[in-house]
């Protein structure tokens, strides 16, 4: 990986590349535009980005299609940038393989926060046996999960559950893909499931308060374990 | 007590079937099964067996059969008392008394005496009916049968009739089932063959809340021992399972019935129980009586009704006779029975041909009803059908108004008798005949040129009909007479074969006139009814093809005047269940208040009003409503000439006719109409929502540089460069800009929408206008050249200055949205001579000519979602608001090079 990792920006408007391009290389990374969606699929083949965010509401084909596109060849990590308040919309582009998403408009922090998380993904960090997010700590062959010092008691349900969500750490994961993973592919509409589940989870991290500081719920989307 | 059930399946069934066996052991063309047969004859032979069915204990078999007994005996039968349990009640022991009894036989049962039927002692005794009570009763052992219904089949083989009483469960197919519901088993049963056997079965019914309440009353005897089993087993919900049992099992007896004697006629099945009542009306006063009678008898016996009229061919009745029968048919109609009006040749015929087509179990006819009289013969149609209609129960109903009915004579209308033409053809035949004869006297002989003269009379009658063919007859004998029989020359008969001549003449003339006369009416009949058969379709294809209901209406108003030569308007309801005005030709003067208020009242009442009815008289016309499945669509109006009193009967059917396929044509539209409404809805609907995420898009795009642009600023501003800071802060404010022209944009469409829009209209120098707009546009056209070519002799426009600078800056936003950098964007403005035209045209990509129309429709970049055009919807639909609210028009409009956006508004000269 370079140094200075290539975001590819994909939005129509100008305004926003514009601010996108100073943030990003203020924050460290390099970065190339396409306007809309042929530009965008020619850039990810010719240009080889490390990461992408794609406007789902591009002039020419649907930011889903460039979603669908991209994944024939590469699994390189997409956030999605949509304005739309449509959670099918967002749900169908993750499912489609967008790695996460950020809701128009975003801050700065919460942009590169998600963006770190996604190359973090990507370059592999997260297949170590020893996965860290906050004061959590798993240790995926000793089947160990640690609170800070306190080990925690997981059933191996609840465990595997967890060990997605802390692989993905930072990003969102649609009840679709988590019930997939976990339960297997039949049970990929059972929600209920993992409701119950993610609430067990939660009690066990003593993550019981109004506000889930671990399990973030992404409503009508899925979960996120909150890095 | 009893049921209406048992008055028509018991009694009334078996008369019918009597009447109709009768007729069919005479007839020799159905050759019925033999066993089925003998089955038939044993049952004449044999004792009658009647059954007093019951549901349960209590419900009052034995009381009934009593009853029934002691009125057989008041009739002189010949009645004994076999054995009747009475368990000690009063009432029925009261009807006991006086009825002869033959005494019990004791039989020693395990140190008892039991009381038994004495079945000897009866047998002996040979009346004509015993009595035997509870034919499921076991007999004590010792007795000569086991079960008392041996005893009974006994009786019966020794032709004594039996009346007998059974519970339902008693009945051995019935038995398991009742033990089930009941939780009881019943040990005492009897074969159902016992009750295939019974002459009759009467249901004696009791309501089980009836029953409940004799129990109770302890009116049911019931033994101790048995006591508490039997208050589980009068539970309401056994006692109406065990009713449903007992009725069951008396309308299986019924259909048993039915099979046997279809199969001892002959008769190939199926053969549906049900049928239909056929009530043979006319135009007589005497109708409604016996259409009342039809509706009754068709209620009793849950039968489906049709009231049929047969009109002959050739015949034609009165207008008072008309307006009766359409009476008689609305009348019937009205009491729930369909109509059918037959034309056909003979009456009977015709009504026999129905009944049996439409399954009909039963006709109605009245008493008077006279038949088509033939010359020579005078029938009632009532004997006719008697006599001819031998598969159908025929009920004759007497009516009250017989005196004052006057039938339905039927007699052909008759022109004036004979005509000059008759005469003329008559003379013709005649002399032509007698040119033949005397030509071909020589040849033929003397003796045979009377038939040359019959061969004129006939063809004279098939020409001209009866009279000319009877004169041609008279003309024929008399030149026949003068010219060819001894004396010659003279008129004088004295040889009676002459008058025999004659006589032959006479009725050859009168057949053959009377069959070419029915022929010609028949085919005058033919045409008129094709004529007819034309117009209805010509007007139901009119009503077909009309595309709107507007024209709907005009068709059918239309098509009505031409149908009934009077001047027709067909008047729609509006929504207040009012009537609209009439449309087109009818002008103002001739509908006065009065038509509009009958009209009204039609439209509100369902019924006729105005001329020729009872509301409202004195209106010019005659209103009647057109309605279809409860709904009025409105009403017809046919304006009658002042001699004219009402709407003819003929056309008032007619009218109706119309009436009914303009409703249903109408009710088609209406209901196209909704669905097409809803789809609309919809339509609009998806519009709305997809306007409003399309909307959010708009407003949050800018929200996203500012947003994004000022955290970046807060949290990475050491990282960057000072040209990169203010870079983010210039975007941020632009950006802010051009939400505030979003916002703007959205209020003015709100105004405009809600019609809040206030315009103050004054002279506005266009060029101060166009500076003004790009300065609000500040730095959004700085990367673009404008070209302005105003001239600075323009006249000022009259308009409103905000609105106007609002027009020009939305088509200057748009121009550099989608030109290139670098390119011209050009505001020209043209005097046309009382309006300027001022155009904003652009470099960009332009917009495809069939776009051209839609980019000022509000909802179009809805459409369009997020695409290229997309943010250019909302500007141009307001754009397009503003300058017409300014009295102006906007277009899309082509550059002279062909490339680019070209978009031109004109307004008018200000003064």
């Amino acid at each position: 990986m370079n140094a200075r990792p290539r975001i590819l920006v994909v939005d129509d408007d100008e305004q926003i590349r514009l601010f996108l391009r100073i943030t990003l290389k203020a924050a460290g990374y390099q970065t190339i535009e396409a306007a809309d969606g042929r530009a965008a699929i020619e850039a990810c083949t010719g240009r080889k980005p490390d990461l992408v965010l794609l406007d789902l509401g591009l002039p020419d084909i649907s930011g889903l299609d460039v979603i669908r596109a991209v994944r024939v060849w590469t699994q390189l990590p997409i956030i999605v940038l949509s304005v739309r308040s449509d959670e099918a919309d967002k749900v169908a582009a993750l499912d489609a393989g967008a790695n996460d998403y950020v809701q128009k408009p975003f801050s700065t922090a919460e942009l590169l926060a998600r963006t770190r998380a996604s190359l973090r993904v990507y370059s592999g960090e997260t297949t170590s046996p020893v996965i860290e997010a906050g004061a959590l700590r798993i240790d995926v062959p000793a089947h160990e999960v640690r609170l800070g010092d306190v080990p925690i008691k997981l059933s191996p349900r609840e465990f595997e559950l967890l060990l997605v969500l802390a692989r993905a750490a930072g990003r969102v994961c649609t009840h679709r893909q988590l019930l997939a993973q976990v339960w297997g592919p039949a049970h990929s509409d059972d929600v209920q499931y993992l409701r119950v589940y993610v609430a067990q989870l939660r009690e066990k991290l003593g993550d019981t308060t109004g506000a889930p500081k671990y399990i973030v719920n992404e409503p009508g989307i899925g979960y996120r374990l909150a890095v | 007590m009893k049921l209406p059930f048992v008055d028509r399946t018991g009694p009334p069934f078996r008369e019918a079937s009597e009447r109709i066996i009768l007729r069919m052991s005479a007839s020799e063309t159905v050759r019925p099964s033999p066993e089925a047969l003998l089955v038939e004859a044993q049952r004449h032979d044999r004792g009658r067996l009647k059954i007093f069915l019951g549901a349960a204990p209590g419900v009052g078999k034995t009381y009934e059969m009593l009853s029934v007994a002691r009125r057989k005996l008041a009739e002189g039968v010949d009645v004994v008392v076999g054995i009747v349990e009475t368990h000690g009640r009063q009432e029925t022991e009261a009807l006991l008394q006086g009825l002869p009894q033959i005494p019990r036989q004791h039989i020693p049962y395990r140190g008892r005496e039991l009381d038994e039927l004495d079945l000897d002692a009866l047998l002996a005794r040979k009346p004509r009916l015993a009595l035997v009570d509870e034919l499921a009763h076991s007999n004590v052992p010792g007795s000569r049968h086991a079960k008392r219904y041996q005893d009974v089949q006994e009786l019966l083989d020794a032709g004594i009739d039996v009346y007998t009483t059974l519970n339902v469960q008693h009945l051995e197919s019935f038995n398991d089932l009742v033990g089930r519901i009941t939780g009881i088993e019943i040990r005492e049963t009897v074969p159902d063959a016992v009750i295939e056997q019974a002459r009759d079965v009467e249901l004696i019914d009791l309501p089980p809340d009836d029953l409940i309440e004799r129990l109770r009353q302890g009116k049911v005897y019931v033994p101790e021992s048995a006591r508490r089993a039997l208050d589980n087993y009068f539970s309401r919900g056994n006692l109406l399972a065990l009713r449903e049992l007992a009725l069951r099992a008396a309308a299986e007896r019924v259909d048993d019935d039915m099979s046997t004697f279809m199969r001892a006629h002959a008769i190939a099945g199926p053969w549906p129980t049900r049928g239909r009542l056929i009530v043979c009306i006319d135009a007589s006063g005497a109708g409604e009586c016996l259409i009342r009678a039809a509706k009754r008898l068709a209620d009793q016996r849950h039968l489906p009704w049709t009231a049929i009229y047969v009109q002959t061919l050739g015949a034609s009745i009165g207008a008072a006779h008309r307006e009766r029968l359409d009476t008689n048919l609305a009348l019937a109609s009205q009491l729930g029975a369909e109509t059918a009006i037959l034309t056909a040749d003979r009456v009977g015929d015709a009504i026999v041909d129905y009944s049996r087509s439409h399954n009909a179990a039963q006709i109605v006819v009245g008493r008077t009803r006279d038949l088509q009289h033939r010359f020579w013969r005078h029938r009632r149609l009532a004997q006719w059908l008697l006599e001819h209609a031998t598969d159908f129960e025929i009920t004759v109903v007497a009516d009250a108004t017989a005196t004052e009915t006057e039938g339905q004579r039927v007699t052909p209308t008759v022109r004036s008798w004979v005509s000059v033409s008759d005469a003329l053809v008559a003379v013709a035949f005649a002399a032509g005949a007698s040119a033949i004869g005397a030509a071909l006297e020589p040849l033929i002989g003397i003796d045979n040129l009377a038939l040359i003269f019959l061969l004129a009379v006939t063809f004279a009658g098939a020409v001209q009909g009866l009279a000319a063919s009877l004169l041609c007859s008279v003309f024929g004998f008399l030149t026949y007479n003068y010219l060819f029989t001894e004396p010659r020359y003279s008129l004088a008969v004295d040889q009676p074969v002459d008058a025999a001549t004659l006589l032959v003449f006479l009725a050859v003339s009168f057949v053959v006139g009377q069959l070419a006369a029915r022929l010609r009416r028949q085919a005058n009949d033919a045409w008129l009814g094709t004529r007819r058969v034309e117009a209805l379709f010509d007007f139901s294809r009119r009503l077909a093809t009309a595309v709107d209901e507007r024209d709907l209406v005009s068709a059918a108003q239309q098509g009505m005047t031409e149908l009934l030569g009077h001047r027709c308007a067909v008047l729609a309801a509006t929504s207040d269940q009012r009537v609209a005005p009439p449309l087109g030709p009818v002008r103002a003067r001739e509908f006065s208040d009065t038509d509009q208020a009958a009209a009204d009242w039609a439209l509100a009442h369902r019924e006729p009003a105005g001329r020729g009815t009872r509301t409202l008289p004195a209106a010019n016309w005659h209103f009647l409503p057109v309605t279809q499945s409860d709904r009025s669509f409105g009403v017809i109006g046919v304006h009658l000439p002042l001699s004219t009193a009402s709407v003819s009967a003929e056309d008032s059917r007619l009218l109706f006719t119309l009436q009914a396929q303009l409703g249903s044509a109408w009710e088609r539209f209406r209901l196209r109409q909704l669905a097409q409404d809803a789809q609309v809805r919809q339509a609009t609907e998806a519009l709305r929502s997809a306007l409003l995420s399309s909307v959010s898009h708009d407003l949050r795009t800018p929200l996203v540089s500012i947003t994004g642009g000022l955290t970046a600023l807060r949290d990475l501003s050491q990282q960057m460069p000072e040209s990169d800071r203010l870079q983010l802060l210039e975007s941020a404010i632009g950006e802010a800009q051009r939400l505030n022209r979003l916002i703007q944009n959205l209020l003015d469409m709100t105004r405009l929408s809600y019609g809040a829009l206030t315009l103050r209209l004054g002279p506005i120098d266009v060029r101060d206008a166009a500076n003004e707009s790009i300065a609000r546009l500040g730095t959004l056209l700085a990367s673009y050249t404008l070209d302005i070519r105003i001239p600075a002799a323009l006249p000022a426009v009259q308009a409103d200055a905000t609105l106007l600078g609002q027009v020009l800056a939305n088509l200057l936003e748009n121009a550099a949205k989608f030109a290139p950098v670098g390119t011209t964007i050009t505001i020209e403005a043209t005097d046309l001579g009382g309006r300027v035209r001022i155009a904003v045209s652009d470099q960009g990509p332009g917009i495809p000519v069939a776009e051209r129309g839609k980019v000022f429709d509000l909802f179009q970049r809805a459409l369009l979602r997020d695409s290229v055009i997309a943010g250019a919807g909302m500007g141009l639909s307001i754009c397009k608001g503003f300058v017409e609210a300014m009295n102006g028009s906007i277009a899309v409009a082509e550059n002279a090079d062909g490339r680019g956006t070209r978009i031109e508004f004109d307004l008018p000269v200000s003064g």
